[in-house]
């Protein structure tokens, strides 16, 4: 099964992810990419919270991501995978996982990002790491429910081609 | 408009205090995308009479044979008994009090797809598992 979607999304498991785009897509596997969440499973716990009943949902850091047990995983599950920021996808695509689409779908404000979008910030270095993602082959674009309008990745970096 | 259930879809109408419907809706939609077959209700400076002839008015203007659904907050409070005491000629109309965003999702979530009576108690049942003491 090719992965569903992957998301980026610093809220991960909420309720735009399960109820709007679990509609849309009804995964089974709600799996977290996130070094710091894998290194503190009580908190990853939290963000599990909101992964519905016929689903399941699990932390790992980016290296377990990267084991052919995980990815095994994801080709046999109806998989979702979501990233709090643009360093885990990045490092993920770098360490060789197939990500071909890449949703921006939340990267909210704090301090030196600016608005692109009501729910996407961007700093410099999150610029970079879409422009390294966009180079490896990987289509980025931001929206955040399947039923809203989708930005591509021109939108987000004005006046860079993609 | 037609539900997969097998009926027309049906109509929330949401009657709350202040803007509570309305926010509700409003992140409804954040959650799950833009919604139609919705209508907020206030209770805001209206009477207990005027609130029940709102709600009558709003029923009688939709299409015949559209099923309704009025969600109040308070199930004793003002929109709770205005709920009861509307009278819509002829039409399903359903009542359910307590609204709270679990409800609601599983009503815009499933609203097509399962008959309104098993929704209707799937809807409660989720309303009340949304309450976690922790």
């Amino acid at each position: 099964m090719p992965l569903l979607l992957a998301r980026v999304d610093d809220r991960l498991v909420h309720g735009q992810v399960a109820h709007g785009w679990g509609r849309a897509l009804r995964p089974t596997l709600y799996l977290v990419v996130s070094d710091e969440l894998a290194a503190d499973p009580a908190r990853g716990d939290l963000y599990l919270l909101a992964v519905p009943e016929d689903a399941s949902g699990r932390c790992v850091s980016v290296l377990e991501a990267l084991a052919p047990e995980t990815r095994a995983l994801v080709e046999r599950e109806r998989a979702v995978l979501l990233f709090p920021g643009l360093d885990e996808p990045l490092r993920l695509v770098q360490g060789g996982f197939p990500i071909s689409d890449l949703n921006v779908g939340g990267l909210h404000h704090a301090p030196g990002k600016a608005p692109v979008l009501p729910y996407v910030f961007l700093d410099e270095q999150d610029r970079a790491r879409l422009r390294r993602l966009a180079a490896l082959g990987v289509r980025v674009a931001a929206r955040d429910l399947p039923s809203n309008p989708e930005h591509p990745l021109e939108e987000l970096l004005p006046g860079s081609a993609s | 408009m037609n539900g997969s259930a097998g009926g027309a879809r049906p109509v929330a109408i949401l009657v709350t205090h202040g803007v509570l419907g309305e926010e509700l809706v409003r992140t409804v939609e954040a959650i799950l995308g833009a919604q139609s077959e919705v209508i907020t209700v206030s209770n805001s400076g209206l009477s207990a009479d005027g609130l029940r002839d709102r709600i009558d008015a709003e029923i009688a203007g939709l299409p015949e044979g559209m099923p309704v659904v009025l969600f109040s907050d308070l199930a004793a409070g003002s929109c709770g008994i205005a709920t009861r005491r509307a009278d819509p000629a002829a039409r399903t109309v359903k009542r359910i009090a307590g609204v709270n965003l679990p409800m609601l999702l599983e009503f815009f979530y499933n609203r097509d797809a399962i008959p309104l009576e098993q929704l209707l108690a799937r809807m409660e049942a989720k309303g009340k598992a949304g309450i976690v003491l922790y």
